[in-house]
């Protein structure tokens, strides 16, 4: 049976070194152009007639715009807005990365956790500074809530800071770990399959449904960061 | 794990950021204006449809309105001219029936003059022959002549003396 961890290895297709840095094209690489190109490629030909009345890529493009445009006016409300363009990038690159992985042969870079871990300190950069930028030093207003009694300060205040600065490692953690376990267990899956001759059927069952699942994890699992990334700027631009 | 091999971590985060960063930058540049703004037109479109079915409405009802008033007047002007057509009918009628009965009494009248003519004339006429008779009859049987003139006016006598 083949290594199911095989299937996550970083494969050098193009070398590429700068500064003593390995900076190589790889296929987690080629993965993560590809989806961005697609996305890109998919919303510029979609609103290429940029028609009143739109036909069904359009609609497509719109339908996706509009559901993140929702999620973000509700989750992080109005002024959430000024920051559609990158949450709509993170919602496309992650949901995009999940689903590619779906494809047999293919790579899932989402299934790394330095690239959902980068992306998850990103969130937390941006959400920060623009906490700070709005509420100057009264952002840490955060850590403690107004009328919440003054006695329990020394609990909650480092309860608050330490839920605050596990934010990155908890987005990044269960993307990555859904990402990691769905393609392993279908990887499982398969060699069981292979193994047990006739009686494979079972396993090819469950294969199947679980493939179906799997799509809706990958969904899922873009859609969870993305609300999560709302849910933190709100509590910025509003401290609870 | 390869997930967990550091030798590969600065390639994944380099080409991570540039293709997000290319991302975001097509998407805050390019497609998000472009989907905005085709939303925009759509809705600017569709407001500016309604408001002109608003108006429309505004003015269909005016004109509603003032279909029945028009309606209304012409109900009443229709109504006076029959009350007066009938009122006409009703003089002219009267009139040419004060007409006809006068004409008819004129030639009544006209007529029972003539025959009134007619009968002195006859009257007169059987005088003279019942002088002429009894002047005749008063020669052959008693051979008196008598004028006539004079036996007219004893027959006048009489009738007027009986009341004739």
């Amino acid at each position: 049976m083949q290594d199911p961890l095989h299937q996550f290895m970083i494969q050098t297709l193009i070398p590429l070194e700068i500064n003593g840095v390995n900076l190589s094209f790889t296929n987690s690489a080629a993965f993560m152009l590809v989806a961005t190109l697609l996305i890109m490629g998919f919303q510029f030909f979609g609103m290429r007639h940029k028609a009143l009345i739109p036909g069904r890529f359009q609609s497509l493009v719109e339908v996706s715009y509009e559901f993140i445009a929702k999620t973000v006016r509700e989750n992080a409300g109005v002024e959430g807005m000024k920051y559609l363009p990158f949450i709509l990038a993170l919602f496309m690159f992650i949901l995009l990365g999940n689903m590619l992985g779906m494809l047999p042969y293919s790579f899932t870079f989402t299934s790394h956790i330095v690239v959902t871990f980068a992306l998850a300190m990103l969130v937390f950069i941006i959400v920060t500074v623009m906490g700070f930028l709005k509420h100057g030093l009264g952002f840490f207003r955060l850590f403690f809530p107004e009328g919440v009694p003054l006695a329990i300060a020394p609990i909650l205040i480092p309860v608050e800071i330490f839920t605050y600065l596990a934010r990155p490692l908890i987005m990044s953690v269960r993307l990555f770990a859904n990402m990691l376990a769905g393609h392993i267990i279908l990887k499982i899956l398969g060699a069981f399959t292979i193994g047990m001759g006739i009686f494979g059927v079972a396993p090819l069952a469950l294969n199947l449904a679980l493939t179906g699942f799997e799509f809706f994890v990958a969904f899922i699992q873009a859609y969870i960061f993305t609300v999560l990334t709302c849910l933190y700027m709100h509590d910025a631009l509003h401290l609870h | 794990m390869p997930q967990l091999d550091i030798g590969t971590y600065a390639s994944q985060l380099f080409w991570l950021f540039t293709c997000f960063g290319l991302l975001y930058i097509f998407m805050s540049h390019v497609s998000i204006p472009l989907i905005g703004t085709v939303i925009e037109k759509r809705h600017l479109h569709i407001e500016k449809t309604l408001n002109r079915g608003m108006e429309l409405e505004v003015k269909a009802e005016n004109l509603r309105v003032k279909f029945e008033q028009v309606l209304a007047e012409s109900r009443d002007q229709a109504h006076k001219m029959l009350v007066s057509s009938v009122h006409d009918i009703g003089v002219t009628i009267a009139h040419q029936k004060k007409e006809s009965s006068e004409a008819i009494m004129a030639r009544i009248q006209n007529a029972q003059n003539e025959i009134s003519k007619q009968k002195d004339a006859s009257l007169t006429e059987l005088k003279h022959a019942a002088g002429m008779i009894t002047s005749d009859i008063l020669q052959k049987l008693i051979n008196i002549e008598l004028d006539v003139a004079q036996i007219e006016t004893a027959i006048n006598q009489t009738l007027q003396s009986k009341g004739a």
